[in-house]
């Protein structure tokens, strides 16, 4: 016979309808027979169905459905620029020897590491930046009509993921946070550390930036949200956005939905900033980003 | 096999079934994250995510377990922002809550009918003390009360042993009940008279001891 300590080890496991047929009926004997037991029980029993009762939501909140069916469309769009198959805007130049963004003399950084360019490759780039100098309409002009567009939508873009404030994906130092990146994305990415003390790293999420994949640091800057997106350079930004020097750096910029964006590059990569400060402060934050990993 | 060949019949299947659990989502992240927007955002992700992986779905068998872990998961790795609520079960929370220190008086306050005006306080009570619950324990009641998964359903979108399952479960029953209670005297929807009935399980044995 089973006694009250065993009932009331699997009171739970008999509420939830968890226990296998023969223990289910042997504690049911027990419960006949015990009073205090029965009590236990059926407040148990009331316990989760009041629960249920209290804390169920009927019903989405209308517009939901609608919400997620264009993330659907949104990630229907992703996979198909995503796919190799699909026409692809970026040329091979453009994959393997993306010109160095900038007008003659304002090269901003050498490409290293990784984008280590094959010789051939490299003469190639050299042409381009010729072509650059030179006409632009001439070896680039076919990419650059598309790059246009990309490069517009680019700034949309980014002040859009910055005003979505999805959440971060991952949290805590930035070395923790860098570790995560690792195989998530086709190329190594860390956060960018700051001189000011008043910028924090608040955390980071993969993201995308027009069909590029990215990653998305969120800092408090004194308060304020920013947010520096990381991604592999689109081709002929130069186009698009203009160029200054800050601090000595080099920066690329442009403005979306009333917001400055400035966009640094370094080691192939872009780091575009944009975030609830004012343009003076983003371009400065951008001048003062240690880039070097 | 899902439509996966034919990439705008698997988008158009998953849609319908997804959907099918929407209200039961929405509700969960709603208690998730105890935010309207941040739930609508939970959903979102955990949707968007479940569609890139749809093809990892078995179908035949349950979508909406299979959902819910996809859920759970998003939450727990997106949305938890407070780290010290991590530190909750090493904490207070970790303390034994023993077993049947409800006085009978106490456990009448469910198990009696109640007027409806006290019904829809005890109900208040519920939510709020749902909402006080650490991620880990409210993720239980949650998924075990509110969603009525199996344990080896829950036991899978945590990805722990039942085991843990249970005793998280059966922690987070008692922390709720105990509050529950606490409350419930102070509304006068029960009265607790000094020294009521305990039925708790050591006052019984005792109790037989001396009528044995």
């Amino acid at each position: 016979m089973i006694g009250c300590e065993v009932l009331r080890r699997h009171a739970d496991a008999f509420v939830d309808g968890e226990l296998d047929p023969d223990t289910h009926l042997e504690l049911e004997q027990h419960l006949t027979a015990c009073g205090p037991c029965r009590v236990h029980l059926s407040f148990s029993r009331a316990f989760k169905s009041t629960v249920k009762e209290a804390c169920v939501v009927p019903q989405a909140p209308p517009g939901l459905a609608e919400r997620l069916r264009a993330a659907l469309d949104a990630e229907d769009t992703r996979r198909r620029a995503a796919d190799p198959a699909a026409p692809v805007a970026m040329g091979a130049a453009d994959a393997g020897a993306r010109p160095p963004l900038g007008i003659a003399g304002v090269r901003l950084v050498p490409m290293r590491a990784r984008y280590a360019v094959p010789a051939a490759a490299a003469a190639v780039a050299l042409a381009v930046i010729a072509a650059h100098d030179t006409a632009d309409d001439d070896v680039s002009g076919g990419l650059a009509v598309q790059s246009v567009a990309a490069g517009s939508t680019i700034f949309e873009d980014i002040v859009r993921r910055h005003a979505h404030e999805h959440p971060a994906e991952v949290q805590g130092e930035p070395r923790q946070v860098a570790s995560w990146f690792q195989g998530k994305l086709e190329f190594p990415v860390r956060p960018i550390a700051f001189p000011s003390e008043d910028v924090r790293l608040l955390g980071a999420r993969l993201s995308n930036v027009s069909d590029r994949e990215a990653a998305a640091f969120y800092y408090n800057v004194g308060g304020r949200r920013v947010t520096v997106m990381v991604f592999e350079p689109p081709a002929g930004l130069d186009r698009v956005a203009q160029h200054t020097r800050v601090q000595g750096r080099g920066i690329y910029y442009g403005r979306a939905g009333g917001r400055m964006v400035p966009v640094v590059e370094h080691e192939g990569l872009s780091y575009a900033f944009t975030g609830d400060l004012d343009g003076r402060a983003l371009m400065r934050l951008a001048a003062s980003a240690q880039l070097d990993r | 096999m899902n439509a996966t060949t034919r990439p705008d019949l698997a988008r158009e299947e998953f849609e319908r079934e997804a959907l099918k659990h929407l209200d039961a989502l929405y509700g969960a992240a709603l208690r998730y994250t105890r935010s309207p927007s941040d739930a609508e955002d939970l959903v979102q992700d955990a949707f968007v995510r479940a569609y890139r992986f749809y093809d990892r779905f078995e179908p035949g068998t349950n979508m909406k377990a299979w959902l819910f872990r996809i859920l759970t998961n998003t939450f727990i790795n997106k949305y938890r922002r407070k780290s010290r609520e991590r530190k909750a079960l090493e904490g207070s929370f970790a303390e034994p809550v023993g077993d049947g220190v409800m006085s009978r008086a106490a456990m009448r306050c469910l198990t009696d009918p109640v007027s409806e005006a006290q019904r829809s306080l005890i109900h208040r009570e519920i939510q709020d003390a749902l909402d006080a619950l650490p991620d880990e324990y409210r993720m239980m009641i949650v998924l075990a009360d509110i969603e009525e998964l199996s344990y080896k359903e829950i036991a899978d979108a945590l990805g722990c042993p039942i085991g843990t399952v249970m005793s998280r479960l059966h922690r987070a029953r008692k922390k709720m009940q105990k509050r529950l209670v606490a409350q419930a005297v102070q509304l006068g929807i029960i009265e607790e008279p000094a020294g009521a009935t305990t039925v708790s399980l050591e006052a019984y044995r005792r109790s037989r001891e001396v009528e044995g």
